[in-house]
């Protein structure tokens, strides 16, 4: 599958991909804001016949106290399940992280994901290497816990 | 704030009470707003600004259409006032309708030349509705009332640009790096306008001025993306053929992200080599680099993969010796994705896999026996079992579903708990023709993982497209916000265009017109939203510095309606407007109670419940929430019967259709769709132009001919009665000439186009069509359609169905006898029954699993 930087184009395409696969979901406003402030952090994966299979959507953390490092924030990230098992995520994931680095001098990123859900988490943990750093009660809209996850970006 | 040499000012208390105004209305303290302005107007009563103001507060309170009223009276008192004016353009912009907010801002600013906010207000509008030299002026006057704001003269930059002034742009660029002092050492924002500049000089043709600049910059390490530094680097060498130097550049790009096919079709370009158009002597060279980034970067999969796709053509070695390994690979690692490839090399590989799987022997070198390996030979399985259910190409074999389900059985009995496998069930049952039996499957799948979103929404769109929309909203349900009023309006909250398209496919399928022109509104209304979300991104942009991607938002917001799903809308819509235009009668026999089904009912009834309750809840938000000057959406009309019952269908169907002609899009389907509706409004001259753009497009296209039959007949007709202008049918018979010579009867015609496309069950069908036109006689129109059957005809499911459709319309008596060929032709379908055989397997499909109405979802 061809990996890229996501245009504006692309941003329906995540949205749907992220409807397909995902119960938090945004309008399409929310993904215009990543790509038209941190243009160079989201990447989404599409098929020969440009549709987009996976994603990653990503910004910096904007608000951080003084002295703070600046770090990522994974908003959300996906793939299609009948794409899986091709290392998309990691790929996807491994490109955005290059350019928080790179642009923002990021230290680390960070995400929050459902307590309850068993596969995210072993995406993060064990493919991507995230950490589990605490956890945010009533994180989500139904009340439902957060892990706040994290991977330090420095050597 | 005081007023004009013209007009009396206010007496000085009001004056500090219309200042107190102004600071009420800001914070909204709008009860206290309405008193102080009644206060002035006791006073002075036809004080227009306080009118204004007053009118402004009314439209917050709930109050609008008197709030409008009181505006427009203000603004009669005093038209030189930018106050009055300003608030105009408030309330238009709140109803977004950009043109007329813009006139009034634009007065506004007339009044008060060097307001910055109404500047700013005034740049955005004018941006946003694409009159790009006026937003240059205004951008320009914005420039020079400001100069030490950053942004004014980025603003004013992109305005040069849009406006298709590179050079100018360039100027004002470099004026302005000029005046830049104490840049801070790492600046985001700044090396965003430095990449910005970098690309204006590349648009314009720049390349060595372009490539000189950003050496420098990144030297001196002003601009810190690197990734855009080594793009930028590699394109503009490439364009400058500085061969080895862009060799270089695109290497480290691949590098650092493998998986991006841009970087390699540049890396081969520049090498002389078109990755889209691939020649005998470049494909080997093509391959070898291929081979040679393989080796070099081993965990990169598109070298490996770009090199099959371009070795599918060649000599079937070449592309077998590629092939074995990356299968073997896809097998061992499970990966569903392995059938997307070159097929005809693949089955005959895949067999010998399943063979030697079966039988325990190694495969090239790698032992995976069902006992040792079983998942391999289970993949096997799957992959063959797809693959044989789709036809291989126009030519081959037609698919053979019930070898599919064979082997799909023996890899389920394998391994009950794969997903997978199920889904690829239903698949194939639905490719067969039985949706029934491929929602049920899908289902079963489902039920192997509750926690997976994606297999819910399939197993949702497989109900939607085996009628039962009752129970895919329920399913649906399971993921969508609890507190939502349904499923459905949380999905179109969240502007689920998939969503949409499925019900609605679903219900006009079902003959429920107004329903399914509910939800196509809906995606209509969905790309209304997207359209104006990026009006606040105007601005914004500028803020952020971020302006590549904001020009590329721009271009892509200009192409929005060519999206698929806005195509797809608005050709199932304006084929029901169609039918409504042409028969009347379909507007209260499709919403009459009887002809609803009990699920339709009831889901009609929970629409009406949720669409109360959204009306409820917004009541109540609203009261709270003062400061929302827009009001939330009411959906008045839950079941569509307004759109339904329109007045003229016809130019409800225009409006979907003009923004498609405006674009041009090069699709037959949407030309013959703008035909269908302009030859119906009489419009012969435009429907002969939509007519000719389908044809250049495509000229032996079955619905093209249909059409220009159409046509034929209709200009007959029109030329003869009296009272038509000579000249004008005169223009008319002459265009008659250049579609079909004039010695051919239409019979002939059509009778010539079919001999020219005897195998094409499509092309058959549309000739049947337009027999129908030609009011031929039913036996030969039915002998026509019976033609599908034939042997050596290529033929599928959906055009079976139109055949059939053609028959019952015509209620024709060989009905039946179509249904039994189709039985026979394909065996596994269900969709050639008659309405209580379908009605008799929905009633099975429901039974089949009972899905409780108020269960508590085992998902999160």
């Amino acid at each position: 599958m061809n990996i890229r930087l996501a245009r504006a184009e692309d941003l329906m395409g995540m949205q749907a991909c992220n409807l397909n696969n995902l119960p938090e979901n945004y309008t399409l406003r929310y993904y215009l804001y990543h790509a038209l402030t941190w243009p160079q952090l989201s990447y989404v994966a599409e098929d020969h016949n440009g549709r987009i299979v996976g994603y990653i959507l990503a910004k910096m953390e904007e608000e951080t106290e003084e002295g703070e490092e600046p770090h990522g924030h994974v908003t959300s990230i996906s793939v299609l399940r009948s794409y899986r098992r091709l290392g998309l995520a990691k790929k996807l994931m491994m490109q955005s992280q290059e350019a928080m680095v790179g642009v923002y001098k990021a230290a680390y990123v960070s995400l929050h994901v459902r307590q309850s859900n068993r596969a995210a988490i072993g995406l993060y943990r064990d493919t991507l290497g995230f950490t589990v750093e605490k956890i945010e009660a009533k994180y989500y809209n139904d009340g439902e816990d957060a892990y706040a996850m994290r991977l330090e970006l420095k050597p | 704030m005081a007023g004009k040499a013209q007009k009396k000012p206010l007496p000085l208390k009001e004056q500090t009470l219309f200042k107190e105004l102004l600071t009420l209305y800001e914070s909204r303290t709008l009860k206290r707003a309405l008193k102080t302005a009644d206060q002035i107007l006791k006073k002075v009563p036809d004080h227009g600004e306080t009118m204004c103001m007053k009118g402004l507060v009314l439209t917050h309170m709930n109050r609008k259409d008197e709030g409008i009223e009181l505006v427009k009276k203000g603004l009669v008192f005093d038209m030189q006032s930018h106050i009055c004016w300003h608030v105009l353009g408030i309330i238009k912009k709140a109803d977004r309708n950009w043109d007329e907010a813009l006139k009034a801002y634009t007065q506004a600013v007339r009044c008060d030349k060097e307001n910055m906010n109404l500047l700013r207000d005034v740049a955005q509008l004018q941006v946003h509705l694409g009159h790009y030299d006026t937003l240059q002026e205004t951008r320009w006057q914005i420039l020079k009332l400001r100069p030490n704001l950053r942004q004014n003269w980025i603003g004013y930059a992109v305005a040069c640009h849009l406006n298709g002034r590179l050079s100018e742009t360039k100027q004002v660029l470099k004026t302005y790096f000029s005046t830049l002092k104490n840049v801070p050492d790492y600046d985001v924002e700044h090396s965003e306008v430095l990449l910005y500049y970098i690309r204006v000089l590349e648009d314009h043709g720049e390349f060595s001025e372009a490539l000189s600049e950003l050496d420098v910059y990144a030297k001196e390490r002003s601009i810190v993306d690197r990734t855009a530094i080594t793009e930028s680097r590699a394109r503009l060498l490439s364009k400058l053929s500085r061969t080895d130097d862009a060799s270089q550049a695109w290497c480290s790009l691949i590098e650092q992200n493998p998986e991006s096919y841009d970087y390699y079709r540049g890396l081969l370009s520049v090498k002389g080599i078109d990755l889209d158009a691939l020649t005998d002597d470049t494909l080997p060279r093509a391959l070898n680099i291929f081979s040679d980034m393989s080796s070099q970067i081993p965990r990169a999969t598109a070298p490996r993969w770009l090199a099959l796709k371009i070795s599918r053509g060649s000599s079937g070695d070449e592309f077998k010796s590629l092939i074995r390994p990356y299968l073997l690979n896809g097998l061992i690692k499970g990966i569903p994705s392995l059938l997307l490839m070159s097929r005809n090399i693949i089955e005959e590989v895949m067999e010998t896999f399943r063979e030697k799987s079966e039988k325990g022997e190694s495969i090239d070198g790698t032992w995976f026996c069902l006992s040792c390996r079983p998942t391999v030979y289970v993949w096997t399985l799957y992959f063959l079992a797809l693959h044989y259910s789709t036809p291989l190409s126009s030519n081959s074999a037609p698919p053979n579903p019930a070898r599919s389900l064979e082997l799909l059985q023996r890899a389920i009995e394998h391994t009950p708990t794969l997903p997978e496998l199920l889904m690829g069930k239903a698949r194939v049952l639905k490719r067969a023709g039985d949706p029934f039996g491929a929602a049920h499957a899908m289902e079963e799948a489902r039920a192997l993982d509750g926690q997976d979103r994606f297999l819910n929404s399939k197993t949702a769109k497989y109900f939607m497209r085996a009628g039962d929309v009752e129970r895919a909203i329920q399913l649906l349900g399971l993921f969508t916000k609890k507190d939502a009023p349904s499923p459905g309006s949380d999905l179109e909250d969240m502007q689920c265009l998939a969503y949409m398209l499925e019900e609605g496919d679903a219900h006009l399928r079902k003959g429920n017109l107004g329903l399914a022109l509910r939800r196509y509104k809906s995606v209509q209304m969905t790309f209304d939203e997207v359209e104006n979300d990026q009006f606040d991104f105007h601005n914004y942009s500028l803020r952020r510095f971020t302006m590549n991607v904001y020009l590329n938002l721009l271009s892509f917001e200009k192409q929005l309606r060519s999206h698929p799903a806005y195509i797809a809308a608005a050709l199932s819509s304006c084929k029901i407007y169609i039918q409504l235009h042409d028969e009347p009668s379909l507007v209260s026999s499709s919403s009459s109670p009887a002809k609803l089904s009990d699920s339709d009912k009831k889901a009609k009834k929970k629409a009406k419940k949720a669409a109360q309750k959204t009306q409820d809840e917004s009541k109540k938000s609203s009261a709270n929430k003062d400061d929302d000057l827009s009001e939330p959406p009411k959906d008045d009309d839950p079941d569509g019967q307004k759109l339904l019952t329109t007045a003229n269908p016809l130019s409800d169907a225009m409006k979907w259709l003009k923004p498609l002609e405006t674009l041009t899009i090069d699709r037959v389907d949407v030309w013959v769709a703008i035909y269908d509706v302009t030859a119906r409004q009489k419009k012969l001259s435009h429907a002969l132009r939509a007519l000719n753009v389908a044809r250049r497009l495509d000229l032996e296209h079955p619905e093209v001919h249909v059409r220009i039959v159409d046509y034929h007949r209709r200009v007959s007709s029109a030329s003869n009665p009296p009272g038509i202008p000579t000249p004008v049918s005169a223009l008319l018979t002459s265009s008659l000439e250049a579609l079909i010579p004039s010695e051919l009867s239409l019979e002939t015609y059509n009778n010539v186009y079919i001999q020219r496309h005897s195998h094409s069950a499509r092309a058959i069908v549309a000739a049947a069509r337009a027999s129908r036109l030609l009011d031929t006689v039913d036996d030969v129109v039915e002998n026509l359609i019976f033609g599908v059957l034939a042997a050596a005809v290529q033929t599928d499911i959906q055009t079976c169905l139109d055949a059939l459709g053609l028959l019952t319309g015509m209620k024709s008596s060989r009905t039946d006898e179509f249904r039994a060929a189709m039985a026979a032709r394909f065996p596994l379908s269900t969709v050639f029954g008659t309405a209580d055989e379908v009605a008799a397997r929905r009633a099975w499909l429901r039974t089949s699993h009972e899905l409780s109405e108020s269960k508590e979802s085992d998902v999160v």
